[in-house]
């Protein structure tokens, strides 16, 4: 027997808020996260703005219980969104053993690396950081500070990692593989990212626009975002409070190029479809996109394409986030669940910040105010990445 | 449930690229590392992409399209690849560039293809697979995690072809990083006795072609994948392994033989030691990392090896810790660890 699955806890961090009630604060007031860059030591602070969280690492730390200052900023955004998902769902200590932990990020310990690396080059004495560096470690690290013992595991496929470790925690429901799971990513902002993006000149040096003719790029940000995922069994054992259900998924591979979008969206197309058919859903019955919006204009263009495709004369609202958060890579997948099932809650749709003129190929425009009293009874999120990773979530109001 | 493997193939530090078991000569480490035996991979690559493209990527793609081969499967359902450190090199590359010219323009060659899923997008790009992608990083259980998903997927569509594999790459830098944190030591010629701490690196690839159903392609099957970490004594590995096997219905004397994940580190090996001795005293045992070196996706090299155990009945003695009685063993038990963090246990047999 399959399980529904369910999400009872939520809790994100990112340049809107330190919790989910000061980042649903911030949506409602069209409050963007996006402005200069004060903590991450880069020669490019005055020309690249980016959603940065203004905490240094040690104000984080006190933020996410440690003391030690050993753990990595990526670490510690985690440590802080999953303590906040924990207790939302109001899961105590003495039941993290049981626990499973599916994470996610793109470049792990960057952020540590890059600052020890040239001592490395320079031949002088540096700290060790090839243990913090990989990508599991956070995830590790984590579930070591907390106790958790079930199936721990990272996911890393670019831009979708979080959308793809919440597709894992419900294959893992639906399975009986487990009853509870806290699923989700985390990144950093690091030079290292800030630097690549800017070598494949798609930043926006000022605002990102997501679905404007005249978008220039993206803004980076960074964050993390984590759901607790419940069997019905656990559900019903526990009496949760129900958030949302999460009814379908996709993932497919836009198998077109290393970093560039199919023109015809393909693979987002294959994702959204493959999502709607598991859940046995028309396309009628979706009332919200949060769409990866990137502001790109491959991303943007390649997106819409897929969704006219899909969802012809009836494209439902849709809108982009990441002009609050900015792109938090491995994070946005997570973020923008905790988000949609915000709107699912709050029958609230968001905004898409800094949009005028529809792309004048697709002339489809997003939501660019702010709607309320807007039922939402099924909502979709989008979650493409470099490589041609694509990944779609269905989000179902709880009944 | 279990899932059968229909085809698969291996690049080690050992010539096992083109199916060849056991292999007669044992390459042995230079200094601190095992370096894997590389294939010519014009035919699996185009020149271009063979430029550019690093060993990591290199070695997956001529291990996908070769088990793709074997298992006479065109197009795959799943892509699923496991890697620990993933493109390091680029990583490094890409990092270098950023330190010498900050602010300047960087090429962004290296950072593109520094993300982890290029691995598995690549071989999607390369095939045109349009299905399921996913990339597991979990230290020393990402291989793990990719079978865990690979099952999952399976137990609800049998029909399924999936495409999984394991790779790591080794290179000066990383071998430089983890000498300078005190990891590894020089290869020595007793692995087992040598009291020393410090173990080989090592590297490779192991993909494998894996269905739901049994076919007369198919020469072995996992029945079972488990994972824990952090064990604080022998007694807590005894007891997951005792769990495993009773979730699996099989008890420790139906093991025929058990494949051991001793890394050659006196301290990191002393718990499995101490379970070898005593849980595992009766069971035949064989080890792997003395050819494979350590990494993080070792445990893929061990399922390659007991799958070929399984097909050719044939165990070289430079894998005996004491003498073998035969090689005709059906159920086999991999207990892996990785620096005596991450444990895994699998269940290989045969169809």
């Amino acid at each position: 027997m399959f399980s529904k699955v369910f999400i009872t806890g939520m809790g994100m961090v990112s340049s809107i808020g330190m919790n989910v009630e000061e980042a649903f604060d911030s949506l409602k007031r069209s409050k963007s996260g996006i402005g200069p860059i004060n903590y991450l030591e880069t020669s490019h602070k005055k020309n690249i703005k980016a959603g940065e969280i203004q905490k240094s690492n040690d104000e984080l730390s006190a933020l996410a219980g440690t003391t030690s200052d050993k753990y990595d900023r990526t670490t510690l955004l985690g440590m802080i969104a999953v303590k906040e998902a924990l207790n939302h769902a109001r899961i105590s200590n003495t039941e993290y053993a049981d626990l499973s932990f599916i994470s996610s990020t793109t470049v792990g310990g960057m952020s540590r690396s890059e600052l020890l690396y040239p001592f490395y080059l320079k031949h002088e004495p540096f700290d060790s950081f090839i243990e913090t560096h990989d990508c599991g470690e956070s995830t590790q690290t984590i579930a070591g500070l907390l106790g958790i013992k079930g199936f721990t595991s990272t996911v890393s496929t670019a831009c979708s990692s979080s959308a793809n470790a919440i597709m894992l925690g419900c294959r893992m429901i639906k399975n009986n593989m487990c009853e509870r799971v806290i699923v989700g990513g985390t990144d950093a902002l690091s030079k290292f990212t800030l630097n690549g993006f800017n070598a494949l000149q798609i930043l926006d040096a000022d605002r990102c626009k997501p679905f404007d003719e005249n978008r220039k790029g993206l803004n980076l940000g960074e964050g993390a975002g984590y759901l607790i995922l419940e069997s019905e069994s656990s559900v019903s054992k526990r009496n949760k409070k129900i958030w949302a259900e999460i009814t379908g998924y996709g993932n497919t591979s836009d198998a077109y190029h290393q970093t560039a979008s199919s023109p015809n969206g393909e693979g987002a197309f294959l994702a959204m479809q493959k999502t709607l058919a598991m859940a046995n859903v028309r396309t009628q019955s979706i009332s919200y996109i949060n769409a990866h919006g990137t502001g790109t204009a491959n991303n943007d263009l390649s997106e819409g394409t897929a969704i006219k495709r899909l969802f012809e004369n009836n494209i439902p609202k849709f809108s982009s986030t990441k002009a609050y958060t900015g792109h938090t890579l491995g994070a946005s997948g997570s973020i923008e669940a905790v988000i949609t099932t915000l709107s699912i809650n709050h029958k609230t749709i968001f905004p898409n910040l800094n949009f005028t003129t529809p792309i004048s190929s697709l002339n489809i425009s997003p939501q660019s105010n702010l709607l309320t009293n807007f039922e939402i009874k099924m909502a979709l999120s989008n979650s493409f990445g470099f490589g041609g990773n694509c990944t779609s979530l269905l989000f179902k109001q709880a009944s | 449930m279990s899932i059968y493997i229909s085809g698969s193939c291996c690049i080690s530090p050992q010539l096992t690229f083109n199916q060849n078991w056991p292999p007669t000569e044992i390459n042995q480490a230079h200094e601190f590392h095992l370096p894997a035996i590389e294939p010519q991979y014009a035919a699996y690559i185009p020149p271009l992409l063979i430029r550019r493209m690093k060993k990591v990527i290199k070695m997956s793609v001529a291990c996908a399209f070769e088990t793709l081969k074997t298992s006479q499967i065109e197009m795959p359902d799943a892509i699923i690849v496991a890697t620990g450190m993933g493109c390091f090199d680029d990583s490094c590359r890409f990092l270098e560039q950023l330190i010498d010219n900050e602010g300047g323009l960087l090429p962004p060659t290296n950072f593109i293809q520094s993300t982890h899923n290029s691995i598995s997008s690549q071989i999607a790009l390369m095939r045109q697979c349009h299905g399921y992608n996913m990339t597991y990083v979990h230290k020393g259980i990402s291989f793990e995690s990719a079978l865990t998903d690979a099952m999952l997927m399976l137990s609800e569509n049998p029909e399924l072809n999936i495409l999984t594999g394991g790779a790591d790459e080794n290179t000066v830098v990383y071998t430089e990083l983890l000498t300078h944190a005190g990891y590894l030591k020089e290869g020595t010629r007793h692995f087992l006795e040598d009291e020393h701490q410090g173990y080989i690196q090592g590297e490779g690839s192991a993909f494998f072609m894996v269905t739901g159903a049994d076919h007369e392609s198919c020469f072995a099957k996992i029945d079972d994948v488990g994972t824990f970490s952090f064990p604080e004594s022998e007694h807590e590995i005894i007891k997951n392994a005792q769990l495993f096997l009773q979730k699996n219905k099989i008890s420790i004397e139906n093991i025929d033989l058990c494949m051991l994940g001793f890394s050659g580190d006196a301290i990191l090996d002393f718990k499995l030691k101490q379970v070898s001795s005593s849980y595992l005293k009766s069971v035949p045992k064989i080890i792997y990392k003395n050819i494979c070196g350590e990494y993080f996706t070792a445990s893929s090299f061990a399922l390659w090896v007991a799958s070929q155990i399984l097909k050719t009945k044939q165990i070289p003695s430079y894998l005996c810790i004491e003498e073998q009685k035969s090689g005709s063993a059906r159920n086999i038990l991999i207990i892996n660890h990785y620096r005596d963090s991450n444990y895994s246990f699998l269940l290989v047999s045969s169809c």
